[in-house]
């Protein structure tokens, strides 16, 4: 039969998986072609692998799921038919390779995560069969609608996948999505991966106060924030449990604050030495209000130092007792009523102690009072 | 028994020395120990079970020691923070509004007077100090307020104007484009929309006096220069928020001229003016491109 038809033209296809079907698009003027033809070689042993007609007045031609390998190179040639018969010459090779689909996903986040902080590091991964290289990918951020807040740079180097995004707000909803593409033109996507962002910022304990004014027609706020400055003589302090200890070393608050007038202290401590512990003191003056762990006759005490002009106030306070209860937490009193102590001839000291000072209308007072530690 | 207002010694306390005052403690000190929490408050009433509480005017230090020795506000500090953020939302709904952002650079920056001008009258807000680094943000704290107001204040830039005297009803009108076509082959009309306006305008009267703020009398010269500074605000050209006490509230521009007349006093002048809307009050981005507030794009 004559070739009348106009050879068509296929167009260049990137690399695909041959486990999915794949549609093959050309080119081609001339009379309507009502079907078309498909020739594939395998381009290492030029064996012919596929030869099949179409029926269709598109102008491609759909490969089956399955017909083709994964990690081979094969050539595809096309040619028309129209409704008389006629055909075209079959199409210059055009080269087409295929490759399992890659695995290309992060593998640090999932879709519907929690995020917990304002910032986050993906980390992508990717791997495919036949090794096939990464060639670019790109990271893009969206909005609870689908609108696109960032994209970063395109990059190129297959072996550093991770990636900040910063500013992550909290209580909002964003969607995670990077794309890419193999070196044989395999364009991947992770999808869209929704994170939910709510992150514990810590509440702060200020001064700040917010006030309407019914007159002016306007609310007021204020902040009142302080930051106290201290310093230690050392690094001989730790950390544990709420709770900080300090050994040979000077725990001193210097800065940005000023008693005057009437005060509470309260003061929470345990395995106190037996000497002074505590100082309050004003600049420019020789005296300092101080208190100090002694033993006298067997029994522990604390004592609080109130200098005036001629001498010291001393006022000594029995470490608390401790009192027995029974199981069901009731205390034990004897039979007039008196709860029933232990003594403190001991000073393990296991237990919080809350020192209690005060200054009210020029008079002071200092109050002990026990607190069992929390199992 | 008192003689010449001396007791000569029979009082309990009479021969106890004076108590000694050692004012401006500046300094508080610690030693070798396990420290749980250190309080002090310049009210002496307070005690173990407030050591907890939010601080306030009184509190001079609290240091909880939970992993640092910070005896301050906690959270807020030079080390965490570049700038703080004021943020308000009506109680009950989601979305926060930025209202005023400051830099901080030293520690005294920590400390600002604000006010908020744009809120309803009658609704509960929700007022939030936040302090951020590099836009991140770390530490909070949120505080309820209610607004409350009587009659209509109309608030621009450079002024706030307002009225509680003969209020009218600020009767509005809704404005959208919609044609009406009469198709010969239709019983009934077809409407067209060939635009997406869709927004308020009205008008607004109302007595303005001033009054003297001691006798509490009509100020007569002063609410002649009075209405004349409301009405060459009204004249300026700039965008303006208005609110009333039922709770709406509007950007806009005034239209028209407005007027000045008498409302069966001599004394009791009357002004009008007529407004439409031109842009959403609620939104962060309208409010600064009418220059109506200072907080930039990087906050909306």
């Amino acid at each position: 039969m004559a070739n009348q038809l106009n050879t068509p033209i296929v167009n260049w296809s990137p690399a695909f998986d041959p486990a999915f079907s794949h549609t093959f698009t050309f080119s081609y003027t001339g009379n309507q072609a009502v079907k078309n033809r498909a020739v594939i070689y395998d381009n290492d042993t030029y064996e012919n692998v596929y030869d099949r007609i179409q029926e269709g007045l598109k102008l491609d031609h759909v490969l089956p799921s399955n017909t083709l390998a994964s990690g081979r190179t094969y050539v595809i040639q096309i040619q028309v038919f129209d409704a008389a018969g006629a055909s075209s010459a079959l199409s210059a090779p055009v080269v087409f390779q295929c490759f399992t689909s890659p695995e290309f996903y992060f593998s640090n986040a999932e879709d519907k995560m929690v995020l917990s902080s304002a910032n986050f590091t993906v980390l992508l991964s990717y791997s495919q069969t036949e090794s096939e290289p990464l060639q670019q990918f790109q990271y893009y951020l969206y909005g609870q609608d689908r609108t696109l807040l960032y994209s970063s740079d395109v990059f190129y180097d297959g072996s550093n996948l991770t990636h900040t995004i910063y500013g992550f707000h909290n209580d909002s909803i964003y969607y995670l999505r990077a794309v890419g593409r193999t070196v044989h033109g395999m364009e991947l996507d992770t999808g869209y991966l929704q994170i939910i962002v709510q992150y514990q910022i810590k509440p702060a304990n200020i001064l700040f106060s917010a006030q309407n004014h019914r007159e002016g027609g306007y609310l007021s706020y204020y902040t009142g924030i302080k930051s106290i400055g201290y310093e230690t003589q050392n690094d001989h302090y730790s950390f544990a449990g709420g709770e900080v200890t300090l050994w040979d070393n000077m725990l001193t608050y210097n800065d940005q604050f000023c008693i005057t007038g009437d005060f509470t202290v309260v003061l929470k401590a345990r395995k106190l030495p037996l000497e002074t512990f505590f100082r309050m003191k004003a600049d420019d003056c020789p005296y300092e209000i101080s208190m100090r762990m002694l033993e006298i006759g067997g029994l522990y005490y604390c004592r609080l130092t109130v200098p005036y002009g001629l001498g010291d106030y001393v006022f000594y306070r029995e470490l608390p007792k401790a009192e027995l209860a029974d199981a069901g937490g009731h205390r034990l009193t004897t039979a007039s009523g008196i709860p029933i102590s232990i003594v403190n001839l001991t000073y393990n000291a296991e237990d919080l102690v809350t020192f209690t000072l005060r200054r009210k209308g020029g008079l002071y007072s200092l109050t002990l009072s026990f607190e069992e530690e929390e199992a | 028994m008192i003689f010449l207002g001396t007791t000569f010694f029979s009082g309990k306390y009479t021969l106890s020395p004076l108590n000694a005052n050692i004012d401006g403690i500046s300094q508080i000190q610690m030693t070798d120990g396990t420290y749980d929490h250190l309080f002090i408050s310049a009210n002496p009433e307070k005690g173990p079970a407030n050591i907890h509480d939010e601080w306030d005017e009184h509190t001079v230090l609290n240091a909880d020691f939970n992993d640092n020795l910070e005896a301050g506000n906690s959270g807020f500090s030079l080390k965490n923070t570049d700038t703080m953020v004021i943020k308000i939302r009506e109680k009950g709904t989601m979305d926060w509004k930025t209202i005023e952002t400051k830099r901080v650079k030293n520690v005294e920056d920590f400390n600002f007077y604000g006010i908020y001008r744009f809120a309803r009258n009658n609704t509960d807000y929700e007022l939030m100090l936040l302090s951020t680094i590099a836009g991140i943000e770390n530490s909070y704290v949120v505080r309820e307020v209610r607004s409350e107001f009587d009659g209509m204040y109309l608030i621009g830039n450079d002024g706030l104007f307002g009225t509680v005297y003969d209020l009218d009803g600020c009767d509005t009108t809704r404005n959208t484009t919609a044609s009406i076509v009469n198709l010969l082959n239709n019983r009934y009309a077809s409407v067209y929309s060939n635009g997406i306006s869709n927004y308020d305008s009205g008008s607004v009267t109302g007595t303005f006096l001033k009054l003297d703020p001691d006798s509490g009398l009509a100020d007569e010269a002063g609410g002649i220069g009075l209405r004349r500074e409301f009405i060459d605000f009204l004249c300026n050209q700039k965008p303006k928020v208005l609110k009333l006490f039922d709770g709406r509230i509007w950007l806009v521009r005034i239209t028209d001229t407005p007027s000045d007349t008498q409302n069966g006093h001599p004394d009791l002048r009357q002004i009008t003016f007529s407004w439409a809307e031109i842009g959403d009050v609620n939104s962060v981005k309208d409010l600064y491109q009418n220059g109506l507030t200072d907080v930039t794009s990087e906050w909306w």
